[in-house]
């Protein structure tokens, strides 16, 4: 399982990332797409999930679509311009912030 | 494997039963535990106990929670106390900011008007009040009146006390000391007023925008 909480702060990123190179998503697949990518190791809960794709959808960062799925409704989401502006930097800092922990936590290991 | 019209009706009702009936969010609720059941049902379970795995799992998010935010009267859904949060908070600043900033201000400097600007502000500031308060009356009217509930509602809901920070300058109807300064609490309470004004501005036209949308997808 690991440690959920490290992960916490990388929630939308991780959003806006997989938007990116899925086009459109709905809830449930988002979480069934991280857990099956990480092998399990990241579980996203449904109370973290959604607050987190309405605070993106509020910003203006993701639009929505809704459409008849079988017998029930699905609400798509998918990037907006700057939505996708948005996942460049946010990839970009987290790279930053992967390279500075890279050097804290093993100097001998990274490559700068 | 798919769930029969019916079974989705069971679901739904189990929503109802929850009172959970937040427009903006049933529908894509709705939708998730559906596909947490045909999960489940893929596994193996029958359609009862997939249910009832998937209400064991989602119960936690429709229990009663309230938020510092808009005040422990008022609760609703976790999960709805949770979007409303993460909408809610950068207007919980900006509200903040409208009351103390002035405060602060005009505590440290004192700034002194002649008595034509004092009558001309005590005046315009009094229309502005009379303005937004009955703009603020209406929104709340209409809104306790609406039978659709979004999360744009609930936090609508919770602001309707804002009116006082109208109600409080414009009952004593001067913003100036006799000394030509301006008082620095009904300062604050008056932009806070205006702040609250905005809030519900805001929010009530997310409120409006958020039924169109979703009414037509149910429709």
């Amino acid at each position: 399982m690991g440690n959920q909480k490290l992960y916490k702060g990388s929630l939308q990123t991780i959003i806006l990332k997989l938007l990116e190179t899925n086009d459109k998503m709905y809830g449930y697949e988002i979480t069934q797409k991280v857990k099956e990518l990480t092998k399990g190791e990241l579980k996203i809960t449904e109370g973290a999930l959604y607050p987190a794709l309405h605070k993106l959808e509020a910003d203006g960062l993701l639009d929505v679509e809704i459409a008849k799925v079988g017998n029930r409704l699905r609400k798509y989401y998918k990037l907006t311009e700057s939505g996708s502006k948005e996942t460049a930097n946010k990839l970009e800092e987290m790279q930053e912030f992967l390279k500075t922990m890279q050097h804290l936590v093993n100097p001998k290991l990274s490559l700068e | 494997m798919e769930l029969t019209n019916e079974q989705v009706q069971q679901v739904e009702n189990y929503l109802d039963n929850k009172s959970f009936d937040f427009i903006d969010l049933k529908l894509e609720i709705l939708d998730h535990l559906i596909s947490d059941i045909e999960s489940f049902i893929d596994k193996g379970f029958s359609f009862d106990n997939a249910f009832k795995a998937t209400v064991l799992k989602w119960d936690k998010h429709f229990k009663d929670s309230s938020s510092f935010y808009f005040g422990l009267l008022y609760s609703e859904s976790k999960i709805v106390v949770k979007k409303a949060v993460k909408i809610f908070k950068p207007f919980y600043f900006l509200y903040l900011t409208a009351y103390f900033l002035p405060l602060i201000i005009l505590k440290k400097f004192s700034f002194t008007f002649s008595i034509n600007t004092i009558d001309y502000f005590d005046t315009l500031l009094n229309t502005l009040s009379v303005i937004f308060l009955i703009y603020l009356i209406y929104i709340i009217v209409k809104v306790f009146k609406s039978k659709v509930k979004t999360t744009y509602s609930f936090i609508l809901r919770t602001q309707y006390l804002g009116v006082v920070f109208l109600i409080i300058p414009l009952l004593s109807g001067k913003h100036f000391n006799d000394k030509g300064e301006m008082n620095p609490i009904f300062t604050g309470f008056l932009l806070a007023g205006f702040a609250v004004t905005y809030i519900c501005f805001y929010f009530y036209k997310k409120h409006k925008d958020a039924i169109k949308k979703y009414k037509i997808s149910y429709s």
